[in-house]
């Protein structure tokens, strides 16, 4: 009995020290450290870093990469010869962060903005998804749209056809202006304009008048591009859209060109026929006259470019034997040939330190003053190493780009406008921009005759050709002033056929040879598209075009 | 704790019992009269004083793990006798789940056992490494050959798709964590070879090993026995008496490391290409004078020409030459020095044990160190009959400094391996100086932009781990009955590591800004078993032990990460020296389990044995209503040759064993609702903008939602396995075999299954897929040499293969990625009915025949539109094989172990042909026709004539472009940089001599033996270009899942070592 006492006292204390306190000792999975909840500014903030980010020209941007199809860039490697491909990081990371990132942050920002109404917000947020879904659209063709957003509720979203997103496109367009015209509507967490929302309505016209001249060939937009015009599009530079960068390396903050273009010795090729174009020259036997500025060297050179060998420099001062060399321009710009990727023994050779880079207009670079020096974005520079601002803005959407889209316009006969008033508009507009952003960095203005010189050089060569040709120059200046946000040029050249770019196979150089057509879009990022069950086929990019390019 | 039983007309007898082997007495030895209860045991100092009967009568001596021995009292009063170990061991006893200790024979499932001796004395400081070859079902890779870098274990393959599947580990009852932690976020993009925290475990200290491969084996731990036990018992822990009183046993042993193998180097050849020279990393230039015919540079501009801080190499010439032994040369003699002191001692009521040791290792790359030092203390004692209580405390400090890896072409990293294996063959890497006088930044042969000096990234980049480990238990038993015992443990073990990743100025990592990354992790785990055991034979037939058991655990982690940017003074390297500071990600989580479980063992006249075992898991991680889940086991034993005694010379031993089980596997913290992540834009590239962005407009803070989708209803994994073992022995046991076959399902998988970025989230966290293991794992033990003079010769070989399986994926998926690499290059997916973890990467563009396209324009390979399978890394199985002679005292062994297939992406090989400078590329003036047809590199389709033919190629290519174009190696597709990893090693080979006793009889000294040993003294990977004397085992990803990819490793070393023991 004793024994039995033991057992029974024993089988209870042992239940009792299993199940006491049992019942909220569990319930601690809940993370400290993160919400469940943020505010919609905070939304607004990191889509807009995100954005601008994506469409900039850092390590995986848009910018470059389109840049590089657009022959303003060079890139080692298969991009060189047109090879894009579904898994290049720039298709990959650019769908990922806008679809994941921008695009959700904003949807979540537009329902909490609705139930707050907190409508500048809202409206603001609607003209951003409006901005990044055309952009993929021009990019793409047909992406995901009407469906996207849902989670795990909807894991294979339809990809939508491009025109009938465009449509809807401009349906939002109208629902983020009606929302920013709300009383005391004011956007939070905006980096971009500071909150007014008198500028994003501009915004969501000018975006508008964008998306009107993309689709242009489709059918007559006239009567909408009027009215968008009456409404009121960018026209001054101090209401461009653009995202003004920071200084601080740690977080950070700096122009994404200018963080990955300037770590010493890594910095991207300019394509030397770029750079030949805007000295004036007909290069490589191109074939075709690149009439912008014929002759007269643009005076926004040493804004776009900084070479890193100084004035005077021949090709041995080259690190390496030279490809695009000193002796070929007479001056110190030295890069590579598109089209020669391991045809040109010396297009594989370290130019780190001696190759032309991206300057301060584009990226936040150096405003190249003819003494050289090795490129840096380190906080702490090395003897002979120089380095930039690195604050200069992203520009995605300015009052240039307004300009030569009127001029487009005009000149195709849209609108009534004067196309030749708005060359000169627009060319004055880049200009303006050049002497804004040297004046913030310390860096001379372009001298005011040479700005003149240059834009009478464009007149005359405008004056003398036949109504196609000067739409040719329209293009070829507006490609020009593009540079830094290369991915307007991508849509002009389809859109258009200006300018006519380098080719590999009717050039005069034994070194290059294109093996690939022109990419008329993007290939979508393989590894998502095996994901996706309803996802169409890969994209042939030599042929599959987006649906306003009915070239 | 000798008895003494006492009757008026009887007599005693008395002695001492010891052992045959070296003469130690041998305490707690069973005397009893045969036929009676009267007896006694032999007491500390192995004596024995009982009463026998006036006449006659025999003496049994008995002691687990020794013959059995019976003696004629006759007339004498005292009996001295020397006892040996039981061949048969069939009353071998091992350490199972919750430290229950059984006998073997009874167990119905396998489990494999390992003596701390096997541990030391193999020059090997990781005891994880020191197992390889050793045993059956188990899969131990090294991630990299720097000293104190991380290890992975696998037991009978991945239970888990893309979840830890590294085992449990359990020491002293207490749960171990093996994590990694590093300052950087990925192995890949930066950082190098970290250690796991298992090496913070003194092999010294070990006793033995359990290893519960089987879910039957491990099913008491419930939902952390998925992926296998490993169950330690240190010698502090367990704190057995000494033989003696006081046992003082000295180890100390010291090896030199050196480099296994370097590739073969052609030194015909130097920089450049097309046979001319120039400043470049490939060795694709002219021949050195002397070489050909028409070799005519005999000198060069200097390296540093027009370099700043050199003018005084400026306008000078360095000859033209090879430098045969730049690579070898950059490398060290590594060394290391173990040494410990284990004292045990204690009398009939307690015994404690001390252990304390130090570790020194010293790699083969410069300033690459591993330093552990660690001390434990462990005590039982009985207070009265009933009562026992005991404690257990380790400290441990472990320090690691290695070198920068990763994959150098990672943005903002800097490898010292960055050009190591493939530096120019005319490169003076040792001549010429590698930091800038003006401002020490590196300097290097080509840009710095491309690649640190190696010789300057080990001295001012690297990563620094500081580790403070404690241990600390406490148990208490008490025997309420002298059948029923109640044991209490609690413990807490834990750990403070502080990780240093750095950059100073002036090196291609970090942008050349200089870097500071620092990481603290606080790790600490408190875990309570409570056990009441009741053991009661039912008759003389049946006996039965059941256990009813309670635990509880909680585990916490917390981590902070702070990144410092631009040194102020380039020498120090210290976040208080760096312009900016930002605090870069860092985290808390807690979780905890609580569990029930019961352990019920039948035995039938001691020939079959039936287990049956049951755990309920409650766990904190999971939703409420999926948080209760429960497993049950049962496993069966059955000894046929006592069954049917049907034991004979020939056939010894006989026994069959089947077990079924299910476990389960439950999910991290925190992993239920969507969360916002604070100061995050949501893009993952590297230079990508962060926030708080401070622009003209103002300072903004901003947040993202997770992209992660989240499943509220997430329920726990489970993994049920059947398995069969059979054990055999012949020949007096001399020759045994011991195989199992498996059969394990894993079903309910918790994975990150990647949807679309168009769903807005990159992955959805829920159940779904089913992975199968099966298996089969064979073990044989033969003496085919044993002599009376004592010369033995014993052969052991273990074979396991393992299959293991995606059975299917969550419905509608086709597969998942497990891990990837850079954007675009290889990553390793599942796919249903396919092998875990298949790399894919791209390949070239094929025609529908298979041939391969040609692009007409230069000759070169076109890349196919998207990615295919180019891989396997799962070898086909893995063989072990142990050779040991002894004769008296000496003793020879040798651990050969042969890994047959699996594949390897591996850079390294990649670059070694790309960059040109091995023999495998050596004859180059010739040109070269790839096989294959013309094709479009715009539409991929075959060029045809207008007959409709495809047109074969016959464009020629010279060798350079063979190696580097768009072709086979840097800058073709990925498929070209897979090799099959199949690898045969002479692993470990020991030559060791115990000092008889009769030398050491006047001496102080109880025992003492030396031995030799070497490490992987000689491999080869047959299937691997052949110059580049490659050693596959290497990965890039530590102890992670996404096995078979290998970026800029250093190469596998091999050592010398002498071991010294010295008992007293």
């Amino acid at each position: 009995m004793k024994y039995l006492y033991k057992i029974k006292t024993l089988a209870l204390s042992f239940v009792v020290l299993v199940f006491a306190g049992c019942e909220n000792f569990l319930d601690i999975n809940d993370d400290p450290n993160n919400p469940l909840k943020v505010s919609t500014a905070q939304l607004i903030t990191a889509a807009q870093t995100n954005l601008a980010y994506t469409f900039a020209n850092g390590g995986s941007g848009l910018g470059r990469y389109t840049g590089t199809i657009t022959k303003h860039w060079v890139q080692r490697g298969q991009l060189n010869d047109y090879g894009l491909e579904g898994t290049d990081f720039s298709v990959v990371v650019s769908w990922a962060s806008l679809y994941t990132g921008a695009m959700t942050d904003l949807q979540v920002a537009i329902e909490q903005g609705l139930e707050e109404e907190d409508f500048g917000s809202v409206g603001a947020a609607q003209i951003m998804r409006a901005y990044i879904m055309s952009s993929m659209v021009d990019f793409w063709g047909d992406v995901p749209y009407f469906e996207i957003g849902q989670g795990s509720a909807l894991e294979a979203p339809a990809f939508d056809n491009g025109a009938d997103i465009y449509a809807d496109l401009f349906i939002l367009l109208d629902a983020g202006i009606e929302n920013l015209k709300s009383n005391n509507a004011k956007v939070n967490g905006d980096a971009i304009y500071g909150g007014s929302a008198a500028k994003w309505i501009t915004l969501a016209n000018s975006l508008k008048l964008r998306m009107l001249n993309n689709i242009r060939l489709t059918r007559d937009v006239s009567s909408e591009v009027n009215a968008v015009l009456t409404a009121g599009v960018i026209n001054d530079i101090a209401d461009d859209f653009q995202m003004t960068y920071g200084s601080s390396l740690n977080p950070e903050n700096r122009n994404p060109g200018f963080s990955s273009e300037w770590v010493a010795g890594n910095g991207t090729y300019i394509d030397p026929f770029f750079f030949e174009t805007m000295m004036g020259n007909d290069t490589f036997g191109h074939g075709g006259l690149l009439l912008a500025g014929a002759g007269v060297a643009d005076p926004r050179i040493p804004y776009y470019f900084f070479n890193q060998l100084p004035i005077g420099s021949g090709d041995g001062d080259a690190e390496n034997d030279c490809a695009y060399c000193p002796s070929d321009s007479g001056t110190p710009f030295l890069s590579i040939y598109s089209f020669s990727f391991n045809i040109d023994p010396k297009e594989g050779f370290d130019q780190g330190m001696s190759r032309s880079l991206a300057g301060l207009f584009p990226v936040g670079g150096r405003f190249d003053d003819g003494l050289g020096g090795i490129a840096s974005n380190s906080s702490t520079l090395l003897e002979g190493q120089v380095t930039g601002p690195g604050n200069t803005p992203q520009r995605l959407l300015d009052a240039t780009e307004m300009a030569f889209i009127r001029a487009e316009l005009a000149q195709t006969n849209v609108t009534a406008e004067d196309a030749r008033a708005l060359l000169v508009e627009a060319i004055n507009a880049s200009f303006a921009k050049v002497n804004e952003i040297a004046n913030g960095a310390g860096a001379p203005a372009v001298d005011g005759a040479d700005i003149t010189t240059y834009t009478d050089a464009v007149l005359v060569n405008y004056d003398a050709a036949a109504p196609e040709q000067q739409l040719e120059i329209i293009m070829v200046s507006k490609w020009i002033a593009q540079f830094g946000n290369s991915i307007i040029s991508y849509n002009d050249i389809r859109r258009t056929g200006y300018p006519r770019l380098h080719n590999g196979n009717t050039d005069n150089l034994s070194q290059t040879v294109q093996t690939r057509d022109f990419p008329v879009s993007f290939p979508y990022d393989i590894n998502n598209l095996q994901l996706n069950s309803v996802a169409p086929e890969q994209r042939v990019i030599a042929t599959d075009k987006v649906f306003w390019d009915i070239n | 704790m000798a008895t003494t039983m006492s009757f008026a007309q009887d007599r005693t007898v008395s002695g001492k019992v010891t052992s045959s082997e070296d003469g130690s007495t041998l305490p707690g030895v069973n005397v009893v009269v045969k036929g009676t209860t009267q007896g006694g045991v032999t007491n500390m100092d192995g004596n024995y004083k009982i009463t026998v009967p006036e006449e006659g009568g025999t003496l049994v001596f008995s002691f687990i793990g020794l013959e059995t021995q019976e003696v004629e009292i006759g007339t004498r009063s005292v009996i001295d006798l020397q006892m040996a170990s039981d061949v048969q061991q069939l009353g071998e006893v091992v350490v199972t789940a919750v430290g229950i200790k059984r006998e073997a024979k009874a167990l119905g499932y396998g489990i494999e056992k390992i003596g701390g001796d096997k541990l030391t004395a193999v020059s090997e400081p990781d005891p994880l490494r020191a197992m390889q070859g050793k045993v059956a079902g188990v899969n131990i890779g090294g991630s990299s050959s720097a000293a104190g870098s991380a290890t992975r274990i696998t037991i009978r393959g991945n239970s888990s798709l893309a979840g830890n599947n590294q085992p449990l580990f359990i020491v002293d009852g207490m749960p171990y964590n093996n994590s990694t932690n590093m300052a950087g976020t990925s192995q890949l993009t930066g950082g190098g070879a970290s250690g796991s925290r298992f090496q913070d475990l003194d092999p010294n200290n070990i006793e033995s090993i359990s290893i519960l491969k089987g879910a039957a084996a491990a099913a008491l731990y419930g939902s952390r026995a998925a992926n296998g036990v490993i169950v330690i018992t240190t010698k502090s822990g367990s704190a057995g008496a000494s033989k003696k009183g006081l046992e003082i046993t000295i180890n100390s042993s010291f090896a030199i490391e050196q480099v296994a193998n370097l590739p073969d180097y052609q030194n015909t050849y130097g920089t450049g290409t097309n046979f001319e020279y120039s400043q470049v990393n490939g060795s694709w230039g002219a021949p050195f004078i002397g070489t050909k015919n028409y070799a005519s540079t005999a000198t060069i501009p200097h390296w540093y020409n027009g370099v700043i801080g050199f003018e005084e190499l400026w306008g000078t010439e360095v000859p033209y030459q090879a430098y045969p032994n730049n690579v070898k040369d950059f490398f060290q003699t590594g060394k290391i020095f173990d040494n410990s002191v284990t004292i045990q001692g204690g009398n009939e009521k307690s015994v404690m044990t001390l252990v304390a040791s130090s570790t020194r290792q010293e790699g083969v790359v410069p300033n690459n160190v591993f330093n552990r030092t660690s001390i434990s203390l462990g005590a039982q004692t009985q207070l009265n009959n009933k009562v026992n209580i005991g404690g257990n405390i380790q400290y441990t400090s472990s320090v690691q400094n290695t070198f920068q890896g990763g994959a150098n072409n990672a943005i903002g990293n800097g490898s010292a391996f960055a050009r190591t294996l493939y530096l120019g063959r005319n490169w003076d890497l040792q001549g010429q100086p590698f930091q800038n006088p003006l401002n020490n930044s590196s300097q290097f042969f080509v840009a710095t932009s491309q690649a640190d000096n190696p010789l300057w990234s080990v001295e001012n980049a690297g990563l620094e781990s500081q580790t403070d480990r404690y241990f600390a238990s406490f148990n208490a038993g008490y025997d309420i009955l002298d059948w029923i015992n109640l044991s209490y443990r609690i413990g807490v073990t834990g750990y403070n590591q502080r990780n240093l990743d750095y950059f100073r100025p002036g090196s291609r990592g970090a942008g050349g800004s200089g870097q500071v990354v620092n990481n603290y992790t606080r790790f600490q785990e408190i875990e309570s078993n409570l056990l009441l055991t009741v053991t009661k034979d039912i008759n003389e037939d049946f006996s039965f032990r059941g256990i009813l058991g309670h635990n509880v655990n909680q585990r916490t982690t917390e981590n902070q990460r702070y990144t410092g940017i631009g040194y102020v003074d380039f020498f120090i390297n210290d976040i208080d020296n760096t312009d900016n500071v930002t605090p870069g990600g860092g985290g808390f989580s807690q979780r905890r389990l609580f569990g029930v479980y019961t352990d019920l063992q039948f035995g039938y006249r001691d020939y079959l044995f039936l287990n049956a075992t049951a755990r309920n898991d409650w766990s904190s991680t999971l939703p409420l209503e999926n948080r209760s889940f429960f497993y049950p086991a049962t496993s069966l034993s059955f000894v046929f040759s006592d069954a049917f005694d049907i034991s004979s010379n020939l056939f010894s031993f006989g026994k069959l064993r089947a077990s079924w089980a299910q476990v389960g596997n439950d999910t991290s913290p925190y992993q239920i609702v969507p969360v916002y992540l604070l100061n995050a834009n949501g893009i993952a590239a590297a230079g990508a903008t962060a926030l708080p962005l401070t622009n003209s407009v103002g300072t903004f803070s901003g947040s993202t939602l997770s992209n992660i989708a989240r499943d509220p209803n997430l329920k726990p994994e489970r993994t049920s396995e059947v398995e069969l073992g059979l054990e055999l022995k012949f020949f007096n046991s001399r020759l045994g075999f011991d195989v199992a076959v498996y059969d394990r399902r894993s079903v309910d998988q918790i994975v990150q299954v990647a949807i679309p970025d168009e769903s807005g989230f990159t992955t959805f966290l829920t159940n779904g897929g089913e992975l199968s293991n099966k298996g089969i794992e064979l073990t044989i033990d033969a003496t085919p040499v044993r002599l009376s003079n004592g010369l033995q010769w014993n052969v052991y070989g273990t074979f396991t293969h393992n299959r293991n399986v995606i059975e299917s994926l969550r419905a509608g998926a086709e597969e998942l990625v497990l891990g990837s690499t850079f954007v675009g290059s290889v990553q390793a997916v599942h796919i249903p009915g396919q092998e875990y973890g298949l790399l894919r990467g791209s390949v070239a563009a094929r025609d529908d025949e298979g041939n391969l396209l040609i692009n007409p324009a230069d000759g070169q390979l076109i890349p196919a539109l998207n990615p295919e399978i180019i891989g396997n890394p799962n070898p086909d199985f893995i063989v072990g094989l142990t050779n040991t002679v002894s004769w008296k005292g000496i003793s020879l062994s040798a651990v050969l172990d042969w890994r047959q297939g699996g594949d390897l992406y591996s850079q390294t090989n990649l670059s070694l042909l790309g960059r040109g400078v091995t023999k495998d590329t050596e004859d180059r003036e010739i040109n070269r026709i790839i096989p294959g047809v013309y094709g479009d590199v715009n539409t991929q389709e075959p060029i045809r004539t207008e007959s409709g033919g495809k047109v074969p190629n016959q464009t020629m290519v010279d060798v350079n472009t063979l190696y580097f174009g768009q072709t086979f190696a840097i800058n073709g597709q990925d498929e070209w940089a897979i090799w099959d990893a199949t690898v045969i090693r002479l692993r470990e080979v020991s030559l060791g001599y115990t000092l008889p006793k009769s030398i050491l009889g006047k001496t102080p000294f109880g025992s003492a033996s030396i031995s030799l040993s070497g490490r992987n003294l000689w491999f080869n990977a047959p299937n691997l270009p052949e110059a580049s004397n490659f050693d596959p085992e290497v990965s890039q990803f530590g102890n992670g899942n996404f096995q078979g990819v290998e970026f800029t490793s250093p190469p596998s070393t091999k050592r010398y070592g002498v071991n010294l023991r010295l008992t007293f």
